[in-house]
């Protein structure tokens, strides 16, 4: 153990031995990494650590205390299954830029100021869009672009909202900055909506979260695996520490566990329903930040602890098709159960995962519930029972069946790598774990919430919810009543930048150009003379540009000062006169 | 890597159209698994806070009347915002 080193650091600085060593070293330190981080986290003591002094503030660049222990537990966790998931990959960008990309995400859930959180929420984006690159299509070029757009932009509101606060507040601490609520919310200073909006973009709030559904469908089949356990459980990590209790969260959260289902419902690329359903189980988190309560924080840590092993799963298993058959779309999938049995029975695992009794979700998803319950959240409580419902429908059954079931069998389609099947298979013997054994995950959750899942009321009134999901599901698709697969997709809110904000754009370019047309010869070079008189002083040997010497600078500033004396005392002069 | 390949099979039959003998295996075996979800209901005394919580079955209609919903949903979407997958491509 390095006392007082950031557990993220250790991938961070880590990863840089990479692209050093031949491609078999190159897995073995993938391995390794996440371990020694998890053995740094597992013997660092509670408490604050690694404080630097910068510009008269105390940064804290590591706390580790019940909240941040458990995000930070997981996000090792993933990294180490992905590493192994990813054992196939070839050349050092993508294992590179994945190692640092979750020792960014590490290190920010343990920094205890503002000024370090920004540092890692920033290379987080940084590193991440290398594993939609990694794709190496013009596509996944573009897609990458659009992606760090979004991300970037999140990192210099939060650097703004910071800057605002810390002036406002005289801390950089990272504690809870406000209760914003439907009372108050009127009353919440810039400071405090700059960073709620910036975790809300990571978290993918309702008209923020098309980067989501964009990007993830675009990286490669381990890089989606990656970047579903890190950028928006590190959000919801942020929302629990900046903003918990703050029941404006409550309405967002119910937003986002409905729409993304009726996209999930119908969308093709079967990647793209999940990015859609991951969407959805972020609203249960927020939801449970909303509330506020200790058992619905406890609640939003446990879900995001569960939901990243759930999703992994089902991240990994699609990733095994696309990865075997090159494609994840509906319309060109079928009948894998033969070919791909053992990915089959995890995808499945994963499934069942998200809601089902001996299953993650089963026991992290109800403390969220519950907390609704019991604090009188009638809307909140109803709608992620509609939420429980329809995930299940539109990813528990429709994505096994769509790619493993439905259709004819596939020729020459082999078995996912035996990586991949380890992979799969220990997230999904870490899902059975913690389904039957949930004390294990409830004694690691903030505020000491004690819990028991396995009521017979519970699970009987959690199998009927599936049950008649399932019963629902296959009566639709019996009947020819569930919207057939087609080679389409469902435009979303991105449209109104993508397609009528590049329309308009284009739009004034022409008009731009046009006038430039109509004003003729005389005006274009009118144009042109001004736009070399603004170079010729302000390029980099321009006088408005170049460095001065000490000297003249003194001198300037001197006869300024005089300038504005003469200015200052000469109508009292003249009075006088 | 092999994402850029071709895919292996295209043009799969679609789901949709007249039941068959597999699809009427699931329907059956997800009625069983109602059936019974149901039958245990009566070996339960149910304590939710919200009335309609305690009501027979509630768990089981409302997931029933929640997956109409999204199919419904999604339907009436798809008819009004569908378009094709190169979209933004063109």
């Amino acid at each position: 153990m390095i006392a007082e080193l950031n557990p993220g650091l250790i991938l961070i600085l880590g990863a840089l031995l990479i692209p050093l060593v031949p491609q078999i070293a190159r897995g073995a330190i993938s391995l390794a990494l996440p371990l020694v981080g998890l053995a740094q986290l597992l013997l660092l003591p509670r408490g604050e650590a690694g404080q630097i002094a910068l510009f008269g503030y105390q940064l804290v660049t590591l706390r580790i205390d019940d909240l941040s222990f458990v995000f930070g537990l997981i996000f090792l966790i993933a990294a180490f299954l992905a590493s192994i998931y990813a054992l196939h990959v070839k050349g050092w960008v993508e294992p590179m830029a994945a190692q640092m990309y979750a020792g960014s995400a590490i290190g920010a859930v343990f920094a205890g100021d503002l000024i370090t959180l920004f540092v890692f929420w920033e290379i987080t984006a940084i590193t991440s869009v290398f594993l939609i690159w990694a794709r190496r299509s013009e596509r996944s070029f573009d897609t990458g672009m659009r992606y760090l757009i979004v991300q970037v932009g999140s990192g210099v509101l939060l650097l703004s909202g910071v800057l605002l606060y810390v002036h406002q507040t005289g801390s950089v601490a990272f504690d809870v900055i406000a209760q914003v609520t439907t009372q108050n919310w009127q009353d919440a200073s810039a400071a405090t909506w700059l960073i709620l909006i910036a975790f809300g973009i990571k978290a993918a709030f309702p008209f923020l979260h098309n980067w989501l559904q964009d990007a993830y469908p675009e990286a490669t089949p381990s890089g989606t695996v990656w970047l579903s356990a890190f950028t928006t459980k590190l959000a919801i990590y942020a929302l629990a520490r900046g903003f918990p209790g703050s029941d404006l969260l409550v309405p967002i959260g119910i937003v986002m566990a409905i729409f993304p289902l009726f996209y999930a419902a119908v969308e093709n690329d079967l990647r793209r329903v999940l990015a859609y359903a991951l969407n959805n189980q972020l609203g249960f988190m927020v939801i449970g930040v909303g509330i506020g309560t200790d058992l619905a924080i406890a609640g939003a840590a446990a879900q995001a602890f569960c939901h990243i092993l759930y999703k992994a799963l089902l991240y990994m298993s699609v990733g095994a098709v696309l990865f075997r058959v090159g494609t994840a779309k509906a319309t060109e999938l079928g009948g894998l159960a033969r070919a791909m049995p053992w990915t089959c029975a995890f995808c499945i695992i994963g499934a069942l995962s998200i809601s089902a009794p001996l299953f993650a979700g089963f026991i992290s998803k109800s403390l969220i519930i519950s907390a609704a319950m019991k604090e009188g959240y009638f809307a909140a409580w109803i709608v992620m029972l509609f939420a429980s419902a329809g995930v299940f429908l539109t990813t528990g059954l429709r994505v096994p069946y769509a790619a493993f079931f439905q259709g004819r069998a596939p020729r020459e389609v082999a078995e996912a790598p035996n990586n991949m099947l380890a992979a799969m298979g220990l997230v999904s013997a870490l899902s059975l774990g913690l389904g039957l054994y949930p004390t294990a995950l409830y004694a690691l959750l903030p505020n000491g919430v004690t819990y028991e899942p396995y009521t017979l009321e519970h699970v009987v009134t959690q199998m009927q919810l599936l049950a008649f999901a399932a019963l629902a599901f296959a009566l639709l698709v019996a009947r020819g009543f569930y919207p057939r697969d087609e080679a389409r997709t469902l435009v979303d809110f991105d449209w109104f930048y993508r397609r009528l904000g590049y329309n308009l754009g284009s739009t004034l370019l022409i008009l731009g150009r046009s006038m430039i047309n109509t004003i003729g010869d005389a005006g274009r070079a009118a144009i042109l003379r001004v736009e070399q008189n603004i170079s010729r002083t302000h390029n980099p040997d321009g006088m408005l540009a170049r460095t001065w010497s000490t000297g003249v600078m003194a001198f300037l500033a001197t006869a300024m000062l005089a300038g504005y004396l003469v200015i200052f005392y000469a109508p009292a002069l003249v009075g006088a006169g | 890597m092999p994402s850029n390949k071709s895919p292996a099979h295209k043009g799969r039959a679609t789901n949709g159209g007249a039941p068959k003998a597999g699809s009427r295996t699931w329907v059956a075996i997800a009625a069983v698994a109602a059936g019974l979800s149901l039958a245990a209901e009566f070996l339960i005394s149910k304590h939710d806070s919200f009335e309609i919580g305690n009501s027979f079955a509630f768990y089981g209609w409302m997931a029933a009347l929640s997956c109409l919903i999204v199919v419904a949903g999604a339907v009436a979407l798809r008819s009004l915002l569908s378009a094709p997958e190169d979209l933004y491509d063109r």
